[in-house]
């Protein structure tokens, strides 16, 4: 069998950050193929980008620019960003104050907040617009500081601040008027 | 600082992220006004709860042995694997597309193959059921690569023609009418006809890897997911087509299929 030279020390890098790749490419992406593939198509440019990785640096950073770029592209072609920036921007300002005071009231509910988030978080987060989703995984879930994030997704440290701020706040007025839709807050929050 | 502005940085305050100066104007203002520190403090409390619930998942192993294993030459081509294959190809366009029984009431022309598949279909050919669709796909796979050199990333659980078993009937080479090539495989799908046809010999095609729970009737078009998809009732049955391509291509599909 033809096994390259490096290819055992790319697979013994690549195993440790292995699920938190996949995980990453399944919250993202809209189903288990997608990620799938997703995974494998950057594990194969990774490996034939290998001989370029500078030994000793951040391989976890590196691996993940690379499928954060492969989603990004595909992502690109289905224009699906662009259908939920404009759902945003829909919000008036009314029904954010509305959202706000959910919020706050929900902060104030621990418990309350634990059951939105095992039912609607998923939920929630593929609501975010691609940018703000890929932000605030990379930070929340992978532990990426924004400056690495601002490498990988080749955009200014203010930029990934901002995606970061929206994120938050967009996940936030999501699960608040879940929770309002549920009937688990008022409406007339105080 | 006052409250205002303090809230501004809370997010990137929360995730450490601020210069000295910054994190230090906000601690004093933090330490001095309790409605703040409150905040701060229920919020990084969410965050926290928030981090903890996001579902984490595992690589399958399956994936992770494509992945280890064979990492020259592709195992699957689904979407992320058309960019490799467009370099290859400037040829024709990508399409699957498949034909299921529906019921529709009434109709408009009913093309002559389609019609005949139908009827001959059912009762001719074996049912096959679901749970034995992995030795189906690769009773499919086997014959495509033989007899056309085309190579089919089978589909894995959750695909549409995954959902059920299938039975190969034939794989015919055909021309459509602006003269390009293209594979009409026919199978036989839970005693139903399906048809998927591959635009080109040269372009080694993917069935549809798209989940579509509930196809509408008459004609039209959408996104399912990464493919534009073009459906068509051709009078009893439904076409459909699956593409990472413009519809248009899709749509000369079907008709071609469809007559």
């Amino acid at each position: 069998m033809n096994v390259q030279p490096d290819h055992k020390l790319f697979v013994s890098l690549l195993e440790p950050v292995k699920d938190a790749l996949y995980g990453y490419a399944r919250r993202v992406l809209w189903n288990p193929e997608q990620a799938a593939d997703a995974v494998q198509d950057a594990a194969l440019t990774a490996w034939r980008s290998f001989p370029k990785f500078e030994r000793g640096t951040n391989f976890k950073a590196w691996v993940f620019r690379i499928l954060v770029n492969t989603i990004l592209n595909a992502n690109r072609r289905t224009q699906r960003r662009k259908e939920y920036e404009l759902a945003d921007e829909s919000a008036d300002a009314f029904v954010a104050v509305e959202r706000e005071d959910a919020w706050s009231m929900l902060l104030g509910k621990p418990d309350m907040l634990m059951q939105m988030l095992d039912q609607r978080l998923v939920a929630a987060l593929e609501h975010l617009g691609d940018d703000e989703r890929h932000c605030f995984l990379l930070h929340q879930l992978q532990g990426f500081t924004y400056r690495e994030i601002a490498a990988m997704l080749d955009m200014p440290l203010g930029t990934v601040m901002s995606h970061m701020h929206r994120a938050r706040k967009q996940l936030r007025e999501r699960l608040a008027s879940l929770a309002v839709e549920e009937g688990l807050i008022k409406e007339s929050a105080p | 600082m006052n409250c205002r502005e303090v809230r501004k940085w809370m997010s990137p305050y929360l995730d450490s992220e601020l210069g000295q100066t910054k994190t230090f104007e906000i601690g004093e203002h933090l330490a001095a006004c309790e409605s703040c520190a409150e905040r701060f403090e229920a919020e990084r409390r969410a965050d926290e709860l928030i981090r903890e619930r996001i579902p984490r998942e595992s690589m399958p192993d399956e994936l992770w042995e494509a992945v280890t294993v064979a990492p020259a030459p592709r195992v699957s081509r689904g979407w992320f694997g058309v960019r490799s294959i467009a370099a290859v190809a400037a040829v024709i366009a990508i399409a699957v597309l498949s034909v299921t029984m529906l019921q529709t009431g009434g109709t408009p022309a009913t093309p002559r193959v389609i019609d005949e598949y139908v009827a001959a279909a059912p009762e001719d050919l074996p049912f096959s059921g679901p749970g034995d669709s992995k030795d189906r796909s690769r009773q499919v796979n086997s014959v495509l690569r033989r007899e056309f050199g085309l190579e089919m990333a089978m589909p894995r659980p959750g695909q549409l023609v995954g959902h059920f078993g299938f039975e190969l009937v034939s794989a015919i080479e055909r021309t459509d009418p602006q003269g390009r090539k293209f594979v009409e495989v026919r199978l036989n799908c839970c005693g139903k006809p399906v048809i998927l046809a591959f635009a080109s010999r040269d372009a080694r095609m993917v069935p549809a890897q798209f989940q579509w729970p509930n196809p509408p009737g008459g004609q039209g078009k959408e996104n399912v997911g990464a493919f534009h998809v073009a459906y068509r009732d051709v009078g009893g049955a439904m076409v459909v087509g699956a593409s990472k391509h413009p519809v248009a291509d899709i749509l000369d599909l079907l008709f071609v299929v469809g007559t």
